[in-house]
């Protein structure tokens, strides 16, 4: 790795978390652990916002948690997506695409 | 619908505080443990690890307070705690409470005795006396009253 990770794009944290728990359930540490290995080590999320998220999101219904065994025996809350966090992650998709061509349009431009 | 749901869960964590706050405990200890076991693979001891961890994660208590500080029901909790400070502190000089609680007193007395005082005297002999013959009269310019 030559840069040091970096804090995440302010407000795209709850999209990538939906996004990480689309695919399965999953604890917090695991969370965290595939947002680094997917982005290569290039975000890096603190306890702290990782759970005030995933507080945030259970409290809107787009999460539900349980407590579940881990595959090393021992006891962790278990993040599921629900049917609304499914719809949200959708439309958190679309804006964020719109966005991302809209910025990239703006640099390109010369 | 989330803003009720929002509501219950504050409520759920406000009155059943130590439950939440003990499983709050659990889940963070328990991430915290993961991201050193996860360093201690690489070769670290456990006090290296879970030093390690703490720096790159935040420590315990401190990730508590800012999970517990985001929640709507934390102002409840700290409204309290003013108040409750407040109240103390009242007691610990009660010399400047009785002058505070005399002063409010006579001033707020002193405004709810003059007001119907005055109400009966000067304004409400001349309202009923002349209630239907009351004409309200204005001085207008005579641009002004053109262009109303």
């Amino acid at each position: 790795m030559t840069t040091t990770p970096r804090d995440l794009v302010h407000g795209t944290l709850d999209m990538l978390i939906l996004k990480t728990l689309a695919l399965q359930p999953m604890h917090g540490y695991g969370i965290t652990m595939r947002l680094e290995q997917v982005s290569n080590g290039v975000f890096r999320v603190n306890a702290g916002s990782l759970f005030v998220a995933l507080q945030r999101l259970e409290r809107a219904g787009l999460i539900k948690s349980e407590w579940k065994a881990t595959e090393n025996s021992r006891r962790a809350k278990y993040y599921t997506l629900t049917q609304r966090g499914r719809k949200r992650l959708d439309n958190e998709e679309k804006e964020w695409e719109r966005q991302v061509s809209a910025i990239a349009r703006i640099l390109e431009a010369s | 619908m989330s803003v009720l749901r929002s509501m219950a869960a504050g409520l759920r964590s406000l009155f059943r505080k130590e439950r939440a706050g003990m499983e709050l405990d659990e889940e963070l200890t328990g991430f915290l443990e993961m991201a050193a076991e996860e360093k201690m693979k690489e070769g670290m001891t456990r006090q290296e690890a879970f030093r390690a961890a703490r720096l790159e994660r935040g420590s315990l208590e401190v990730t508590k307070e800012v999970i517990h500080s985001a929640t709507w029901e934390s102002f409840i909790d700290t409204c309290g705690r003013d108040f409750r400070f407040g109240v103390r502190t009242l007691c610990k000089s009660p010399g400047f409470t009785a002058v505070a609680i005399i002063t409010l007193g006579l001033g707020i007395g002193a405004n709810a005795a003059i007001f119907p005082a005055v109400y009966a005297v000067l304004l409400n002999r001349y309202l009923l006396r002349a209630q239907t013959g009351l004409i309200r009269a204005e001085l207008a310019d005579a641009a002004d009253s053109k262009s109303s």
